[in-house]
């Protein structure tokens, strides 16, 4: 498994030993992560991996060997935290840059047979309000459709309590 | 005298689509509306800048879609001046948002404007509309063909909307306007798809390299 997660170290150290061992765990602790510039060079100068060299690198490569790849974020405004969504945006080098149309609508292609992966995505937060839990729940099925992760799930919880009971289940 | 606050959100400044976004929107202006560009990494290095933006009746956050919503470095700004905005007292800003995506459909911005929706309401600011636009990339390599051109037509009424609600200091409800050139699907695929390949030969690859799986 492959967990990306914003939680603070208390809860980490709750829902970490749930995970099966050798699972890959990122953080905001590892490593200070550098931004995507949007410049397309995973794409079109060292296609399928980041030309930023941090512990970020080779996300697709991490993503691809998870089977299971899991995110747990807060929720801001129906979206990601700042880390998180960092994480996805140095990931895009699973992808390819050319287009096919999916739905009548422009998407990439996928670099991979993702198939196999299992996409589950759990947001947290105390008062989250119903436009931003359904926005959150858009952004998920947005993500996976342009992502080619087509076996996804979203869960929107108040506690991080609820995650365990989630993973379990994983 | 109106004052239009334009935060630029693209990790690219001066050379992404925004910048040109926000360039062909300023020159629509009246005399009236005074307006003026930041970068937020400038908020980020220089927090006391955020002092300025709230002295606008304005704001519009422009910014490209990455991945269905906003670059991290948006969304950690957006939360800095949340932060800074909880710490004041009942300011009231008329805001937009303005986002462009690479992907030809600017429906496909749909859900970031709702992300920016939902922070409007959290930093308790004035919500107006948002504007997508899509085909980001196309519409900054063809500058040379003017926004009211046939072809870019449907995006500069966009922007002529925006011109109009922030001029008259409209309170009227406004549904978000999502909306591109227009160029057949098919054609845009065609043309994209072989703006990926010449960029690979400017650096010594050829097409089937771009296809290189890796691990």
């Amino acid at each position: 498994m492959l967990l990306i997660h914003d939680l603070n170290v208390n809860d980490s150290n709750e829902i970490i030993p749930l995970l099966p061992p050798n699972s890959k765990i990122l953080s905001k602790e590892i490593d200070n992560i550098k931004g995507c510039l949007g410049c397309f060079n995973c794409w079109v100068k060292t296609p399928g991996k980041c030309i930023i060299e941090d512990s970020y690198t080779e996300m697709p490569k991490y993503i691809l060997e998870s089977g299971t790849f899991i995110i747990i974020t807060e929720i801001k405004y129906g979206c990601y935290t700042s880390y998180v969504k960092n994480v996805i945006d140095r990931s895009i080098g699973i992808l390819l840059p050319f287009f096919q149309i999916v739905n009548g609508e422009l998407h990439h292609l996928p670099r991979y047979n993702n198939n196999s992966i299992k996409f589950r995505v759990i947001g947290y937060g105390e008062d989250v309000t119903a436009n931003e839990e359904q926005t959150f729940k858009d952004l998920i099925k947005g993500n996976a459709l342009n992502l080619c992760l087509s076996d996804y799930e979203s869960y929107v919880i108040k506690d991080i309590s609820e995650a365990k009971t989630i993973l379990e289940t994983l | 005298m109106t004052s239009l606050c334009l935060i630029n959100g693209s990790p690219r400044k001066g050379q992404g689509t925004s910048s040109y976004l926000i360039s062909e929107l300023t020159k629509l202006f009246n005399t009236n509306v005074k307006t003026k560009e930041y970068y937020i990494s400038n908020f980020m290095k220089d927090k006391t800048l955020l002092e300025e933006i709230i002295s606008y009746d304005k704001i519009i956050f422009v910014s490209p879609l990455y991945a269905d919503c906003f670059p991290s470095t948006m969304l950690e700004f957006m939360a800095t001046f949340e932060d800074f905005i909880k710490e004041k007292d009942n300011i009231k800003i008329d805001m937009y948002c303005l986002v462009n995506c690479g992907f030809i459909e600017g429906t496909q911005n749909k859900i970031a404007i709702n992300i920016m929706k939902n922070y409007c309401r959290r930093l308790n600011f004035n919500w107006r509309f948002g504007v997508g636009i899509g085909g980001g990339e196309f519409m900054k390599g063809s500058k040379d063909m003017p926004l009211n051109s046939r072809m870019k037509k449907p995006v500069y009424n966009a922007f002529l909307a925006l011109k109009q609600d922030i001029e008259n200091n409209s309170d009227n409800q406004v549904n978000n306007i999502l909306t591109n050139a227009k160029i057949p699907k098919f054609i845009f695929k065609f043309a994209g798809n072989s703006g990926w390949k010449s960029m690979a030969k400017k650096n010594n690859l050829k097409t089937k390299n771009l296809y290189k799986q890796i691990y």
